[in-house]
């Protein structure tokens, strides 16, 4: 069964933004955080940059599918949380920050007015192999190289999803939050969700099918089953 | 029902119906079925090989976009201490503190607008039904009687109150008084109606109608008044009076009957004026309010 959640330490381990000053940014919770940074404590809010910075820049990257756009949607997205800390109703702080940067993504391919380009897709899935999920840890060499191929296949894949569906996909499989959070984030009913996510699945999974390299990678990584997917395939 | 595998019993056959739909298979391996329906689809799977296959299938590529890798940030995205300078401009400040109250904003907005609008429209009628003596009046040669409040003025001037509401009879009673009288038809009407009854009244001092009857002269006004108050019903119905006057058929029994009531009506229109100023400076400020959420929010998004 597939679990998700699974990058959330991964996300933590960032540095802390001032050492010397006392703080600590794995042992301030986020709750504690965002009340210093509400009372105008810049330093508490760069904790929870340094926390979430790396979700919220590939949420940014896998939406936009280009370095230096993402690079500003993740910047613009701090900067609008500093400025709107004030609006912050409670909860989790990630899907808050989340909300911020895939609105701003959104305005940013509405002002494209283009697909996200394709280009990048390679560089994109070689850029850091960081691996978080629990499963690998028991996968066999092959099985690893499998599912990396199978990783960027689909990598590449997302791109031809549409903007809802691939920002549903991107929230759910690839950042591993609940439905709910997705539909919190995206500001969307959890039927629309579930919805998006089932039809963005399906999509990759002609995707995979349709093709020979990925397909075999497809195969291998799920071994045990191999034999009736090729069938499913045909 | 397209035949993989054997059809079991229970709900494991009604669910072996039909395969699985793509959203069926996505929500059970994320978990997100129901309990019920998961142990529905738990027996399907389990002799449905097309659906276990779709399923793998599912679950292989959620696991492999969980294993795509993160992009390494290409620099930290904390915040300068420019920015600190920069934090929440006030509109947002005061736009943070406000949203919590919202409902009870609103709530508020409504109540005041509808205390406002019915104190204003309460004063409107009421000016209205005030201002309908003036008018009947304007309509006799009195055109300088504008309102009850100028004729109980005067009349408490020219007189004390019980004498000008118990006995304006003995003014036109005078004769001198009633010759010198400006008044229209019906006033006179009315005064020589009154004066008729005032000669079988028993409880008139005749000191006091003689100086009723000498200041009541120095105004026109207050002997119209006076002779609309007499034509009244409730000057004949009053309990010191004998004879039964019949008005005259042009007075105005509602309006004659207003000057009687002009303390309370003050107080009232008093107490309702400051309903309407409070409840109007308040929604002012609370429509001042809603303006700076509107440009606050506007900036936000901008």
């Amino acid at each position: 069964m597939f679990r998700r959640g699974q990058r959330e330490t991964a996300l933590t381990t960032e540095e802390p933004v001032h050492p010397g000053d006392g703080r600590d940014g794995e042992a301030l919770h986020d709750e504690r955080l965002i009340l210093h940074a509400q009372q105008g404590d810049l330093p508490s809010f760069n904790l929870l940059v340094a926390r979430h910075q790396t979700a919220v820049y590939n949420v940014c990257l896998r939406m936009l599918r280009d370095f230096a756009l993402a690079e500003d949607a993740t910047q613009d997205a701090f900067i609008k949380a500093w400025t709107g800390i004030g609006t912050f109703r409670g909860g989790l702080v990630r899907p808050w920050l989340l909300r911020i940067a895939t609105n701003r993504c959104y305005d940013i391919l509405r002002a494209q007015g283009r697909r996200p380009a394709d280009s990048f897709d390679a560089e994109l899935v070689e850029a850091e192999p960081n691996w978080t999920s629990q499963a690998e840890i028991a996968e066999q060499p092959e099985q690893h190289a499998s599912r990396r191929e199978l990783s960027a296949v689909l990598a590449r894949a997302l791109g031809e999803l549409p903007d809802d569906q691939r920002m549903a996909i991107i929230l759910s499989d690839v950042q591993g939050h609940s439905y709910e959070e997705v539909a919190q984030i995206t500001n969307v009913a959890i039927g629309t969700v579930k919805s998006r996510i089932s039809r963005a699945r399906s999509r990759l999974r002609e995707v995979v099918l349709a093709r020979e390299d990925a397909r075999e990678h497809l195969e291998r990584y799920i071994r045990p089953t191999s034999e009736t997917i090729q069938e499913g395939a045909e | 029902m397209t035949g993989n595998g054997d059809i079991g019993s229970g709900a494991a056959r009604v669910f072996a119906e039909q395969h699985m739909t793509d959203d069926e298979l996505n929500l059970f391996i994320d978990g997100e079925m129901p309990a019920a329906e998961r142990a529905r689809a738990e027996g399907h799977l389990a002799i449905c090989a097309t659906c276990r296959e779709s399923m793998v299938l599912f679950s292989a590529i959620a696991q492999a976009l969980a294993a795509i890798p993160d992009a390494r940030v290409p620099r930290s995205f904390q915040l300068s201490p420019k920015f600190a300078a920069q934090r929440q401009p006030f509109w947002s400040r005061f736009a943070a503190l406000l949203v919590p109250m919202l409902p009870a904003m609103r709530a508020a907005t409504v109540a005041l607008a509808l205390l406002l609008f019915g104190s204003t429209a309460y004063r409107a009628l009421d000016d209205t039904s005030t201002s309908q003596p003036g008018s009947n009046q304007a309509a006799a040669p009195q055109p300088t009687l504008t309102s009850p409040a100028q004729a109980q003025t005067s009349a408490t001037e020219s007189a004390d109150t019980d004498l000008a509401q118990k006995a304006p009879a003995p003014t036109e009673a005078d004769g001198d008084v009633a010759d010198d009288s400006a008044a229209g038809a019906a006033d006179e009407e009315a005064a020589a109606g009154a004066a008729d009854s005032s000669e079988t009244r028993e409880d008139q001092p005749p000191q006091d109608i003689g100086e009723a009857a000498s200041e009541g002269s120095e105004s026109n006004t207050t002997l119209a008044l006076e002779a609309a108050v007499a034509a009244s019903p409730e000057a004949t119905a009053s309990p010191t009076s004998t004879v039964t006057v019949t008005p005259a058929p042009t007075a105005t029994p509602t309006s004659a009957a207003l000057p009687f009531n002009d303390v309370d009506d003050d107080e009232q229109a008093d107490w309702v004026e400051w309903v309407q100023v409070i409840s109007g400076a308040a929604l002012f400020g609370l429509l001042v309010l809603w303006a700076g959420l509107a440009v606050s929010r506007r900036r936000r998004l901008g």
